[in-house]
């Protein structure tokens, strides 16, 4: 395990990387943090800074000078940001002027913390450095990738917390990154088995997210090198739900150990957040440029290309949402709301280019695409992105009664994959009606575009499924608080109910009549854990990962019944 | 000839003066209509002639063993280099018929008869006289008799067709009536005499005479009349209101099948556009338009055929360009072919361009440019450019080269601004689906048509700057499908070949014919086996195996957005519709 540790060490960058991995293990080894790592915030050259007992026993105060990579002549010496003039500063600023009043009295031990090692080439020089400024009171070590490794290795991933069972599920997942399908696989073992024991207390919880953050971030790393992060992102959507589901027994209600357990569950979001944010951004390039995500698909099946492409919607809207979440986060500074602010921008921007780019999008193949319709809605409406929804959902519209009149490739809720290679595999009115019998993809486009008000898309849709689609049930999902399991594990009873038979034909102001009965109607949905803790992105992450329909809930409100005169 | 199959007529004329004729074929086994078997009858003809054999009372007494084909073979050869009277043609035909040597419905070879009769007139007239007496084996061959008579008394010729005419026979009348279509009457008056006659039959006689007399009329017209259409116009008109709506019909498609090449444009598109009116398919007489078209497509009026045509596949739906299979295949290896499909996509109407796609699809050669005239292109409406522009990339998706070059047609003698509206067509989607041979014509056709060479070379910067967007980003592993979806695929695409496979093999005729053997590696095979059945001496086999292959380049967006492209295509084929 050391060994594959020292190798994602040694790839962590410096800023959010290797100094997220820190504090989680320096909580691990019983120490302290007083001081995170801040982003444009002067620091006298200290990165985080921790107060615990070292090897020697003596209780100190950690303060950490953080550098990715090895330590050479490059970033050894010669300017401000480099690993020399960082530790001077911190002798001749941080400790004179910064040091907390109650830990004035520790000694201190000032670490310059590597992902890699020290070459050769500055040995000698950092060497006598450490020697010539270390006396009774500061110290100066070096801890490298290797000692992390050890520490990491001895605090957060032995035996006794991670059994070699799930130790070998996280080497596997690892060696399969670039096969994505396997290395979720063995990674969703290795989350199930740390959850597979109830959790008792909130810290024994924030221990587990502890690992879970650092496993997490290795298989990250891991597929950042191999050059493929669809495994590390499916994986950073399923750590993020099975803790969250673990997390019930502090999130159902509010109780000791909750503000805990949620901040334990956050920082696992910021790892995820970086996980998705790296995902999108590698495929960026291609979202600007017409068919040329389209094109990336290595495949001559059409149904690889929707599919793929699809996915990559709903992952860059399920990235957005996250992102739009966290701007919400209590205690972030200026500049990081700044950031993220510039990131949803960015996030919007690129879906709406993904959109107008690749125009397969336009003809969903899938009923369960819908998910990642809706998300993409969601996320460019709240982001003012109406848009590129008024150019995508009518043309889609118009899309679906094409297919469906040349009776071919229209979409199906069928989603076994050989089904759908053959699809259709007649051309017959009745093989067209049994597939399309049933429909949350079509009374979705129709309640955004009554959001869009775009009247003319609408009542061409809805003379269509009068004359066409009269077998279909249109329906939606609604889920309620008895979903909350099913919608975090995809396991047990979906909960919830299905309301049915709804009358999108009409063109009237039925459906949404219908609906928000149903939703007066007793509906507990805002008492689901995430809705009760504003982490809608959650649910939002759980309909995508296990291809749940995102609930209405979210967006009924906004559909309204269309103005008498135009009824 | 090779040397083995030389004659010697000298060595033929003794067998044939000793052993007859039939012997000398039989025995030397020649095959009717070789050389040999001509140059033996012409021997045994001068023979007859020469008064040293006769040759008839040979036929006559051939012996069981010679086939009836053979005689009646050898007599109608021997008929037209024989010096025979009249009267001794009956006779000796007459013989042989009794004999069962000759068939007895009195099948005449039109061409030795006819060169018989040339020869002397007075042969003629015997066949005549003894067809007057009602000897029916003879009717059928009577025009030729009387075209013959006609040579030298077309007076009297004409008063025997309208004495005929009035025969209770419908045989002997139909006969006769055609005998007018090939009578000579040099003389204006008889020409008019004839005319005349042919009217009253048309106004008077039995419907089927009528027919005929329409036919003979359209055949005649343009040879003997100085006012041809005119006159074949009111005959037509005569026949139409003396005609049920079927007998008429029935009489324009036999009027186009037979008498086609014979008329003039003028007529020809008078006669075209009464068919256009009738109801065709209730007829079910598309095979003889068909014929006909074809005949018309190799004349000077081909333009007024094509257009007869184009109205067919308009007003019957049922109709295809595979419903004319003769004349489709001439178009498609016409020097009009350009002309007619560029016509037919610039009309846009979906039966002429599906026509037109299934014709340039049959072309030799496969996907190439189609050329039309720099003046058709120049004399074309503005609208016409863009529904020749939009039809062609709509049909022809599949055959870009051929698609392109209907856009460069369209493009030729247009405004500058018409040629940048149609280079969008060229561009989307023409270059972003294909960039291999389509890309190298584009490029060729810049340096020959300097006229389009700048909207070219947009629509090939257009395609760069496409195709450098694609590849702006690199590959990315996270789109590729899963291992699973792959090995489902994979699976499901042999599957799918094995069928094909099996299927082919299961209709190829030549595993009936060829033994199979499975090799497993390799691309040349060597193999020993005896000499000869049972011999230890072996004989080396080798075979170099062959590979064929079959290269052709998918429409990339067809794969990216085949939903799109349909629909684009369904647009380009239908928009803009101003009928």
């Amino acid at each position: 395990m050391k060994l594959e540790l020292k190798i994602f060490l040694a790839a962590l960058r410096e800023r959010r990387e290797l100094d997220a991995v820190l504090p989680d293990l320096l909580s691990a080894m019983n120490y302290d943090v007083i001081s995170k790592p801040g982003v444009g915030v002067g620091q006298f050259g200290v990165d985080i800074a921790a107060v615990g007992t070292d090897d020697d026993g003596i209780r100190k105060l950690f303060l950490f000078v953080v550098k990715e990579g090895n330590l050479n002549r490059n970033n050894w010496q010669g300017d401000p940001t480099r690993v020399y003039e960082s530790v001077n500063d911190v002798l001749n600023f941080y400790i004179g002027a910064c040091v907390p009043a109650e830990h004035g009295h520790l000694p201190v031990m000032i670490c310059i913390c590597l992902g890699g090692e020290v070459e050769q080439t500055v040995g000698p020089r950092v060497a006598g450095f450490t020697k010539r400024n270390s006396n009774d009171k500061v110290s100066i070590a070096v801890w490298d990738g290797d000692r992390l490794a050890g520490l990491i290795t001895r605090y957060l991933l032995r035996e006794e917390l991670l059994p070699r069972a799930e130790q070998n599920h996280f080497r596997k997942s690892l060696a399969m990154v670039d096969t994505s399908e396997t290395s979720i696989r063995y990674f969703r073992s290795l989350v199930d088995g740390m959850f597979a024991k109830p959790v008792s207390q909130p810290k024994h919880y924030e221990k587990i997210l502890s690992r879970l953050n650092v496993c997490l971030q290795v298989l990250f790393v891991w597929g950042r090198d191999a050059g493929n992060l669809d495994a590390p992102y499916l994986a950073a959507e399923y750590a993020l739900l099975r803790s969250w589901d673990a997390a019930s027994p502090w999130t159902g209600k509010k109780k000791a150990g909750t503000a805990a357990v949620i901040a334990a569950h956050k920082r696992l979001q910021r790892t995820a957040r970086g996980v998705f944010g790296a995902y999108v951004e590698k495929l960026s390039p291609s979202f600007g440029h017409l068919f040329a995500l389209s094109a990336l698909v290595p495949s001559h099946e059409y149904v690889d290309i929707n599919l793929k492409l699809f996915d990559v919607l709903g992952r860059v809207a399920n990235y957005g949402s996250w992102l739009f979440q966290s701007v919400m986060d209590e205690g972030l500074s200026e500049s990081e709301i700044e950031d993220i602010s510039d990131q949803i921008i960015t996030t919007r921007d690129a879906l709406a280019n993904i959109i107008a780019n690749n125009p397969g999008l336009h003809s969903p193949f899938l009923d369960s695409q819908t998910i990642d319709v809706v998300l993409t809605c969601l996320f460019l409406h709240a982001q003012g992105g109406d848009d590129a929804l008024r150019q995508w959902l009518p043309d889609m519209v118009s899309r679906y009664v094409f297919a469906y009149r040349m009776n071919n490739r229209y979409p199906i809720y069928n989603d076994n994959y050989r089904s759908l290679i053959t699809h259709p595999r007649a051309r017959t009115d009745e093989y067209r009606s049994k597939q399309t019998d049933a429909s949350s993809l079509l009374p979705s486009i129709a309640g955004w575009l009554a959001i869009l008000q775009e009247n003319d898309a609408l009542s061409e849709f809805a003379a269509f499924a009068r004359s066409e689609l009269q077998h279909c049930n249109f329906q939606f999902w609604l889920p309620q608080l008895s979903s909350e399991t099913f919608l975090f594990t995809n396991k047990g009873n979906t909960g919830g109910r299905t309301l049915h038979s709804l009358p999108i034909a009409a063109e009237g102001p039925e459906p949404i009549n219908l609906l928000q009965t149903e939703l007066n109607t007793g509906d507990d949905f805002a008492q689901i854990s995430a809705m009760r803790h504003e982490m809608p992105a959650l649910i939002f992450t759980a309909c995508r990962h296990f291809r749940i329909p995102v609930p209405p809930q979210f967006w009924s409100d906004l559909w309204e019944a269309p103005p008498k005169a135009s009824m | 000839m090779s040397e083995e199959d030389q004659v010697d007529p000298a060595k033929i004329e003794v067998d044939i003066l000793q052993l007859g004729l039939l012997t000398v074929t039989e025995r030397a086994g020649y095959w009717l209509g070789s050389e040999q078997y001509k140059a033996a009858i012409a021997i045994a003809a001068k023979l007859h002639n020469a008064g040293l054999i006769d040759v008839f009372e040979q036929l006559k007494s051939a012996g069981e063993e010679t086939k009836p084909k053979r005689v009646e073979n050898a007599f109608w050869q021997l008929i037209s280099s024989s010096n025979i009277t009249g009267q001794e043609y009956l006779e000796h035909s007459d013989a042989l018929i009794a004999l069962g040597k000759l068939d007895v419905d009195g099948f005449i070879p039109e061409e030795p008869f006819s060169r018989w009769l040339e020869s002397d007139p007075l042969r003629a007239e015997a066949i005549l006289v003894a067809a007057d007496s009602d000897l029916d084996r003879l009717i059928l061959n009577l025009h030729l008799a009387l075209q013959n008579a006609a040579l030298s008394d077309p007076k009297g010729a004409l008063s025997r067709v309208k004495m005929s005419s009035t025969s209770q026979s419908d045989q002997r009348r139909r006969v006769v009536l055609w005998a007018l279509a090939e009578m000579v009457f040099r003389d204006p008056l008889d020409q008019q005499e004839v005319f005349d006659f042919l009217r009253s039959v048309v106004d008077q006689g039995p419907v089927l005479d009528k027919a005929i007399a329409l036919n003979v009329i359209a055949h005649r017209s343009a040879r003997d009349l100085p006012n041809a259409s005119r006159q074949l116009k009111d005959a037509l008109a005569l026949g139409k209101t003396s005609l049920s709506a079927d007998a008429w019909a029935s009489v324009l498609v036999d009027i186009l099948w037979r008498q086609h090449a014979q008329l003039s444009g003028d007529a020809l598109s008078f006669l075209l556009s009464e068919l256009g009116r009738q109801d065709l398919e209730a007829l079910n007489r598309f095979e003889h338009i068909s014929h006909a078209l074809y005949g018309v497509m190799q004349s000077e009026n081909w333009q007024i055929g094509v257009d007869f045509l184009s109205s067919l596949l308009i007003a019957y739906p049922s109709l295809s360009i595979r419903s004319f299979q003769t004349l489709s295949h001439a178009l498609v290896a016409s020097d009009h072919l350009g002309v007619i499909v560029c016509d037919w996509f610039a009309d846009g109407r979906h039966p002429l361009c599906s026509a037109a796609v299934e014709m340039l699809g049959e072309r030799a050669g496969g996907d190439n440019p189609v050329t039309v005239p720099t003046q058709w292109s120049a004399a074309l409406a503005p609208e016409d450019r863009v529904r020749l522009s939009r039809r062609g990339v709509g049909y022809c998706l599949h055959l870009p080269i051929t698609a392109a070059s209907l856009v460069l047609a369209a493009m030729r003698g247009s405004t500058p601004a018409e040629s940048t509206s149609l280079m969008r067509l060229l561009v989307n989607p023409l270059l972003y689906c294909y960039r291999g041979k389509l890309r190298s014509y584009l490029q060729e056709a810049v340096k020959i048509d300097v006229e389009l060479k700048d909207v070219i070379e947009m629509a090939l910067a257009a395609q760069d700057s496409f195709y450098s967007g694609l590849e702006s980003a690199k590959f990315l592993s996270e789109l590729a499908p899963s291992e699973t979806q792959r090995v489902i695929a994979n699976d499901f695409r042999r599957e799918a070949e094995n069928e094909i496979r099996e299927s082919a093999r299961a209709a190829s005729p030549l595993l009936y014919l060829f033994s199979q053997s499975r090799i497993l590696f390799g691309d040349a095979t060597v193999s020993y086996f005896p000499k000869a059945p049972g011999s230890e001496d072996l004989a080396r086999s080798t075979l170099q195996m062959q590979t064929y292959g079959y290269e052709y380049e998918i429409p990339r967006m067809d794969c990216w957005d085949p939903i799109g492209v349909q629909m684009q295509v369904y647009l380009l084929r239908t928009e803009p519709d101003d009928r």
